[in-house]
């Protein structure tokens, strides 16, 4: 769950910080139905659906992750190289909801919605926005929230392609492949189950960019065994997400109302 | 070794960090500064090719003259001749530590006598002054010739610049001058706030006269993004009347940062229903580039790219986004007038994608002289011994395809700064603007 909105976290910063970087937003793992399973590409690997159960029993547990129908992350944003330091805090709530919003210094407010059908944006350089096409569709699928249960159903399928290395710890690789063939990858820890990062490639009205995100820190919160920090790659430029607080079942669903800006967009 | 940085920039501001940076005993982590440099340009130049530079060789070439290096001042000018091989904008390195003469200094942020200057043929003229500033205290007018700071001349101060010859466009010289001219003469006036400093003019009558002025602090609401120096944001707001007596909404700023954006809404709010308006991007180095989008959005009511900024790997289209919704949040149409853009020699960067984009776009007629010609998208990392390292990860082409650095924006109609207009306290480039405004209100009366 914490992997899933955080990355939706990043698509804000992004929008502000890389500036001509489009809206990065994470690779889904979704709820109920399961993807058609497939053999792994080596007999050896375990099966990708058995990656990701594991990595659900590893933080808690299904009956754990049904509980939550909403979080709220609080955290802090660097960008080491540059200097450039901002704070973020993440809502969530089910079936589809999140708004986020990241205060960058020298850059302002910068926040981002969706509502279960209005994907927006607004941003002190580039005003409010309302996404269309592919990128509306792709926030509507990434915006899943139980799609942190890991269970890809959204998927047209899912397999484990090898076992490799992703930040210097041995880890399995699932590809995740969406109806009409676009990919996306997670990386599942070998010795603790845990998802270690992701990969993919999102669009906006710029183009499309690919970027890498890597979580850690796994801390305990409720019965949850969230991480609390993430390293998203973009082009090369690296942004560290630290979260210091994250709580479930206790987001106000106003905080998913569409700003007056957004409102009069909708008209 | 120094990971990346983030901020993607179109700005030639820091071709106007002039100086800071006290000469060091020693290079602290004098190779590894160097070989940093290097790497991120190996990995991050949006040509592979490295604009037909060996940088393999370059490496060879420049890295012992690194290892020779007894000052930091050394290191960096090593650093930029390798930089300079490169011969393109957005390769600078911004010193860690203050000040010298030798280094440059960063002129954002320093205390100014409260004027602005610009290289005119062989003069430097007082191109406007702020209505607070020292200078204005004074007495100081637009039109006057500077002649000496600080008791220097400076003729000698500027006439080094005619010795270099200037590759590139016909008037890349004059350009460059312009630019390098500004920077030295801005540089000497600098300092610190409540310093005092004598500048000898030539006045409106051909008279020398020289005053001490006070230096104070820029205006502006100042801005520090991440390790880059702090910067003084402006925006200008006015109507004014077309000679056929139209009224005109003329908005300003100088710098693209985020906190521009809201001032310039609610500008364009109060003048949506004026006959015309003229964007005034002069002396404007750039900025943030993802502002050009929005800032775009007020005038354009198509999500249509501006233009293209190339990477090594990639492109991203820099669409504009329609600015439908007021600074109050109610659904306003798109301004649909004649918008006008003044630019000159210092307008670089950001507002050359955006002048240039708008033009390739037939939205807007451009007024005032060739822009700097410093248009490539960048980024800025911490290099290893604590300098900023700013270089460019991106080409920008306009939508029509016109690739603008070195090349500049070109005026639709070239409007140049004279002595005369201004100490008649005419703004030429602007009454030219609001003569076409009127015009365009003509045709479309007709």
């Amino acid at each position: 769950m914490i992997s899933r909105v955080l990355r939706l976290g990043f698509a804000l910063a992004l929008a502000c910080v890389l500036l001509p970087a489009p809206s990065v937003r994470a690779q889904a793992t979704a709820a109920q139905a399961p993807a058609a399973p497939q053999k792994p590409a080596d007999a050896a690997l375990p099966a990708a659906q058995t990656i990701i159960d594991r990595h659900i029993e590893a933080s808690g547990g299904r009956k754990a992750f049904e509980a939550v129908s909403s979080v709220n992350l609080k955290g802090s944003i660097t960008i080491p190289a540059n200097g450039m330091t901002g704070t973020i805090e993440v809502n969530a709530a089910r079936p589809n909801k999140a708004a986020v919003k990241n205060n960058l210094a020298g850059i302002g407010e910068i926040l981002e919605g969706f509502d279960g059908t209005t994907a927006w944006s607004m941003s002190p350089m580039t005003g409010p926005m309302l996404a269309t096409g592919a990128e509306l569709d792709e926030k509507t699928f990434d915006s899943d929230f139980d799609r942190a249960l890991g269970i890809p159903h959204k998927y047209e399928s899912i397999k484990t392609t090898e076992k490799t290395t992703f930040e210097g710890r041995p880890v399995y690789r699932v590809e995740l492949t969406k109806k009409g063939g676009a990919t996306d990858v997670e990386f599942y820890d070998v010795e603790t189950g845990l998802k270690a990062g992701s990969m993919g490639e999102r669009t906006n009205s710029m183009g499309t960019i690919s970027m890498t995100s890597a979580v850690s820190d796994y801390t305990k919160f409720g019965d949850l065994l969230q991480p609390t920090v993430m390293k998203l790659t973009v082009s090369g430029v690296q942004m560290i997400m630290t979260f210091t607080s994250i709580a479930f079942n206790k987001v106000d669903p106003a905080v998913f109302e569409l700003p007056a800006a957004i409102k009069a967009l909708v008209k | 070794m120094t990971t990346r940085g983030a901020l993607v920039v179109a700005t030639a501001a820091a071709a106007l960090w002039l100086g800071h940076g006290r000469l060091a005993a020693d290079v602290p982590k004098g190779l590894e500064t160097f070989d940093a440099a290097w790497t991120i340009v190996r990995d991050t130049h949006f040509d592979k090719t490295f604009n037909g530079v060996d940088w393999e060789a370059a490496r060879e070439e420049f890295r012992p003259r690194a290892a020779a290096a007894t000052t930091t001042a050394e290191l960096r000018s090593v650093i930029r001749a390798m930089l300079a091989r490169l011969g393109q904008s957005h390769f600078a390195i911004l010193p860690a530590t203050a000040d010298s003469s030798s280094e440059q200094t960063v002129v954002s942020g320093l205390a100014t006598p409260g004027f602005d200057v610009r290289l005119v043929g062989r003069d430097v003229l007082v191109t406007r002054v702020e209505p607070e500033g020292g200078a204005a205290m004074q007495g100081v007018r637009p039109g006057w010739r500077v002649t000496a700071i600080g008791g220097k001349p400076v003729a000698g101060m500027i006439a080094p610049l005619w010795e270099v010859a200037a590759a590139g466009a016909p008037d890349a010289d004059d350009r460059v001058r312009g630019l390098e001219g500004w920077r030295m003469v801005r540089a000497r006036l600098s300092g610190r706030a409540g310093s005092m400093v004598d500048v000898t003019f030539e006045d409106g009558t051909g008279a020398s006269v020289t005053r001490e002025i006070a230096r104070a602090e820029q205006p502006g609401q100042p801005i520090t993004v991440g390790n880059l120096p702090t910067m003084y944001v402006r925006v200008t707001n006015e109507t004014r009347t077309t000679p056929a007596g139209r009224t005109a909404g003329v908005v300003g700023f100088n710098i693209w940062m985020a906190t521009v954006d809201r001032p310039f809404q609610l500008a364009i709010d109060q003048h949506r229903s004026a006959s015309g308006i003229v964007v005034d991007l002069r002396g404007n180095p750039g900025g943030l580039a993802g502002m050009l989008m929005g800032i775009a959005g007020h005038f354009i009511p198509e999500a249509i790219p501006l233009g293209v900024m190339k990477m090594r790997d990639n492109e991203l289209k820099f669409t504009v986004n329609p600015r439908r919704v007021s600074a109050a949040g109610e659904r306003v149409e798109i301004y649909q007038g004649p918008v006008a853009i003044l630019v000159d020699g210092l307008s670089g960067s950001a507002s050359e994608c955006f002048t240039g984009g708008m033009q390739s776009l037939k939205r807007v007629r451009v007024f005032g002289e060739r822009t700097m010609g410093a248009a490539l998208p960048s980024q800025f990392d911490r290099l290893p011994n604590g300098d900023v390292f700013i270089h460019a990860t991106g080409d920008f082409v306009t939508a029509d395809g016109t690739r603008l650095e070195g090349r500049g924006v070109l005026p639709d109609e070239r409007v140049p700064v004279t002595r005369e207009s201004l100490l008649s306290g005419r703004d030429a480039p602007l009454e030219a603007a609001l003569v076409w405004i009127d015009s365009e209100q003509s045709k479309g009366s007709k």
